[in-house]
């Protein structure tokens, strides 16, 4: 459940699971919506997928991302939405970023 | 944690909790310690609560493509809506056998779950009338 909470508590990935409410989205036009790098999407998209708050489909060389909320989790988006429940420092996130980095 | 009874494990934790709640209702009442009405109470809302659970994990069963009649994202939709009505029928359920008085609570609580079944029944239409999967 902690991790479900560290998901909902960027606006980025509460904007992700908003986009993906519309319908099963590929990750390159996931990241077309925002304007940060490509492997800052990636670990946003790491920590979503570690929450299971999304599944990843491969297809090929490319990742289509399909939302899977419990109805739970689904509540707390709408709840982190209207009242926020953003935190000032993502520890995940810099972990994941920095796994990232060391990758490439 | 709370167990997925969408899942076997799951399942029999939720059947194991139910069968021993109902037979402590029954020493309960034997003993005296408690009322007839008041473990039929008890007994209906975990049911309720049973409802609540198997609502809240059916949006994330089942949705990989190759798993789906239809569009992932169209399925998702279908069972979230269903999710959301059995969640909402159950806390319903819940409340109803707590709070309502014993002649209202059976017939008021059925109309709950009928009311979700027909918003489940309904959802499942619109899905099986959505276009196929993507190959």
């Amino acid at each position: 459940m902690n991790k479900v909470f560290k998901a909902l508590s960027d606006p980025t990935r509460r904007r992700v699971l908003q986009l993906l409410r519309s319908g099963s989205m590929t990750a390159g036009e996931l990241a077309a919506h925002f304007a940060v790098s490509g492997p800052t999407m990636s670990a946003h998209f790491t920590v979503l997928r570690e929450a299971g708050l999304v599944e990843a489909d491969k297809q090929g060389r490319t990742i289509r991302y399909i939302l899977n909320l419990s109805v739970l989790e689904d509540a707390l988006l709408g709840f982190a939405q209207v009242f926020g429940l953003e935190i000032t420092h993502d520890a995940e996130l810099d972990a994941a970023l920095d796994n990232t980095e060391e990758v490439t | 944690m709370i167990k997925n009874p969408l899942t076997i494990p799951g399942a029999l934790v939720a059947a194991g909790v139910i069968l021993a709640a109902a037979y402590g209702m029954g020493l309960a009442v034997d003993r005296n310690l408690i009322s007839a009405i008041v473990a039929e109470r008890v007994q209906h809302a975990l049911m309720g609560g049973v409802l609540v659970l198997i609502g809240n994990f059916m949006p994330k069963t089942g949705n990989r493509p190759s798993e789906v009649c239809c569009e992932p994202s169209e399925a998702h939709s279908v069972k979230r809506l269903s999710g959301w009505a059995l969640v909402i029928a159950g806390f319903g359920y819940s409340l109803t056998w707590l709070v309502a008085p014993i002649g209202v609570a059976p017939v008021l609580s059925m109309v709950l779950v009928g009311a979700a079944v027909v918003v489940m029944a309904g959802s499942l239409l619109i899905g099986l009338r959505a276009r196929p999967a993507r190959q």
